[in-house]
């Protein structure tokens, strides 16, 4: 398995422009207190990596109540909409249309270079460092992601030998003239594949799923031997979520409500034993800014002194030392995943 | 084949004992015993076989042989197996000098039922398989440039190993170690066209180079750069293949000691022409590794041709050749000594 440090001089809010982002959250806010102030149908799950019962009460957030598993330290919101509740959510929102119109758009140059090409060349360098291309028989690609066109175009542009099939839940228009495929996903309550797949990508899935134990193993039987996952996921083991935990902007219901930990992950696939990760790394960026500007926000809150010592009183430069140490111990909190079906 | 592949060491110093590990892990091999004058009681100690002679091991019924003595040894003893129908693996370097690489390539020509691989384990180092699987995949571009640094800090009794011996060794740093760069130039970019060298004695009293530099290039113009050194006082492996599209660095090498730092590949792509990026400081991604399958990989494959009785295809005889080929070149060059300094008797 190895780790990754990813040095990119970006900020959060190249992507995610200030002012569209304080917009969209209280539209979110909004829409979760008009559309689920009732919860009486709302479902409970256990959690969603070891799927033990065992948990804490962590804070609430936006309507949402997020509990810490007892056994791997998952946060996790345990009640939420059923999954057509959240289906309409993430197809028919408000919230989500601000959120592709405005805010993706938007930013759409920005992305592209920073989040969709890395992200890209994650893919395809690690199908060329996994799979042995000799034979040179195309591999059925298949991304399930959310929000996901953007890097389904770009592979497509960037990639030869692959059948590229788009599954997100959230991205059911067509692509025309592109040789993609637009298989959607009909709804979170079944996530399955139209065919079985040589690469699956889930990027912003695993948070959203009710179960990321479940999800793995409907996967075990529509990934093919020695194919790859490529995945990402907030981790709540992370410097940022671990530091301002309630005050964590990053823990957004209904965008985020599994939160799962490294090690409850690694734990996950090697108990498996149909997964053998190839790369667990947390290559996030915005750790140590996010914690920064949080402490900025909230300057009355009794924050610990050695905080104010690491995060508030650096420069960039050794802000960005912190960024990369880090990433080089999994401490970051956006991870990613490669995974090969063994 | 149905049984298992027997097998014989000979040479039990710091590579004999790793191809031990290897070969008890490995489920097709069975160790029929060693040979070492100088350890017997160390091989006896661990329940295996001692062989008093090398012939002796080669002679019992062993299918394979791994040659992990000094180099003055190797070509003999590689030879003698071949001729006796063994299969070989020889450590690196393939003896002393290119007269000695052609020797045992010859015996392997008029025995083409047997197998024979050299140990060049850096080419199946994870930072480097992985640099290599991405720079075929083309999304760097092509290669254009290669420079390697690879040096160690010899220790006050330099000037009394074997391995700075002449008559034993047959060379200096550049044969023991800078060897191994020369072999992952190849493997990169292929053969050269093109090969000039310096070699210097500069800090110790010895009789071969404790640092050379090698510049080298391809018939397609790639440039390739070389600095071998024993007296960097650091364990420092550095390889950076400099691409159309962007640039792979390998840094560090996964060690039993760990002495030469992390093993990391650094992968930076060159910005796009109206990206918004500082020139001259582009996206970086650095994969930190935490295994080296090096030296299993390498024994794996020569079974792996044994059984399924194919050629070899990593660290073949060619390979050896060619390299050497190289490092004879170099050691045409006359070997010079450094002026006005104390050396370190
Ligand atoms: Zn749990």
């Amino acid at each position: 398995m190895k780790t990754i440090v990813s040095v990119n001089e970006i900020s959060e809010f190249e992507i995610k422009p200030r002012r569209e982002l304080t917009a969209w959250k209280e539209q979110v806010a909004t829409e979760i207190g008009e559309r689920w102030s009732d919860k009486s149908r709302w479902v409970t799950v256990s959690c969603p990596v070891c799927e033990t019962d065992d948990r804490q009460h962590a804070f609430g957030k936006t309507g949402f109540s997020y509990s810490e598993c007892a056994r791997c330290k998952t946060l996790y919101a345990h009640q939420r909409p059923e999954a057509a509740e959240l289906d309409w959510w993430y197809k028919q929102s408000v919230s989500v249309s601000l959120w592709k119109e405005k805010l993706l758009r938007s930013t759409e140059t920005s992305r592209l270079e920073k989040i969709i090409e890395p992200r890209a060349y994650w893919i395809l360098d690690g199908i060329s460092e996994y799979i042995s291309r000799q034979g040179a028989s195309e591999l059925v690609y298949t991304d399930v992601s959310f929000f996901g066109r953007a890097l389904v175009r770009k592979i497509a542009e960037d990639s030869t030998g692959l059948k590229i099939i788009s599954s997100g839940i959230t991205d059911a228009a067509a692509y025309a003239g592109t040789g993609i495929e637009s298989k959607p996903i009909a709804s979170l309550a079944d996530i399955s594949l139209p065919a079985p797949t040589d690469i699956l990508v889930a990027i912003d899935v695993l948070e959203r799923v009710f179960s990321i134990a479940d999800f793995f193993s409907k996967m075990e039987s529509s990934v093919n031997p020695g194919g790859l996952v490529f995945a990402t996921c907030p981790v709540a083991s992370g410097f940022e979520i671990q530091t301002l935990w309630e005050q964590s902007p990053s823990v957004i219901p209904p965008d985020k409500l599994n939160l799962p930990t490294v090690s409850g992950l690694l734990e996950l696939f090697a108990a498996s034993g149909s997964w053998k990760v190839l790369e667990l790394s947390t290559p996030g960026m915005f750790d140590v800014e996010t914690v920064k500007q949080t402490i900025d926000a909230l300057p009355d809150k009794a924050w610990p002194r050695t905080l104010l010592a690491l995060v508030k009183h650096i420069d960039n430069q050794g802000a960005q030392l912190f960024t990369e140490y880090l990433q080089s111990q999994r401490l970051s909190s956006f991870a990613r995943i490669v995974l090969r079906r063994v | 084949m149905s049984a298992k592949i027997r097998v014989g060491i000979v040479g039990f110093g710091y590579m004999g004992e790793i191809r031990y590990r290897n070969v008890t892990e490995h489920p097709e091999m069975e160790l029929v015993g060693i040979c070492d004058p100088d350890r017997e009681a160390e091989i006896a100690a661990k329940n295996i076989a001692v062989y008093k002679t090398w012939k002796e091991l080669i002679d019992a019924a062993v299918d394979a042989v791994i040659v992990c003595t000094p180099n003055f040894a190797i070509p003999e003893i590689a030879v003698y197996a071949m001729d006796h129908g063994r299969h070989v693996f020889c450590e690196k370097p393939p003896g002393r000098n290119y007269a000695d690489i052609q020797l045992i390539r010859a015996a392997e020509l008029r025995n083409p039922q047997v197998k024979l691989i050299f140990g060049f384990n850096h080419r199946h180092h994870p930072g480097i398989t992985d640099a290599k699987a991405i720079i075929e995949s083309g999304s760097l571009g092509e290669i254009l440039t290669l420079r390697g640094v690879y040096g160690k800090g010899g220790g006050y009794d330099y000037h009394t190993s074997w391995r700075n011996d002449e008559r034993i060794s047959g060379g200096g740093i550049l044969l023991d170690q800078g060897i191994h760069m020369l072999d992952l130039f190849r493997y990169f970019v292929g053969d050269f066209s093109e090969v000039q060298g310096m070699r210097g004695i500069t800090a110790f009293d010895v009789e071969v180079e404790d640092n050379a530099i090698v510049i080298l290039r391809t018939p397609q113009g790639q440039l390739a750069q070389l600095h071998s050194s024993a007296t960097s006082w650091k364990h420092i492996f550095r390889l950076e293949i400099g691409c159309s599209k962007g640039y792979a660095i390998i840094s560090g090498l996964l060690s039993k000691t760990g002495s030469y730092g992390r093993e990391t590949l650094v992968i930076g792509r060159r910005p796009a022409r109206n990206e918004r990026i500082a020139v001259g400081n582009p996206r970086e991604e650095t994969s930190y590794y935490d295994h080296d399958p090096s030296w299993n990989i390498e024994i794996a494959h020569f079974a792996e041709c044994i059984i399924n009785d194919t050629p070899i295809e990593k660290g073949n005889s060619i390979d050896a050749l060619k390299v050497m080929e190289i490092i004879d070149t170099v050691y045409k060059q006359p070997i010079v000594q450094m002026d006005k300094i104390q050396r370190e008797k």
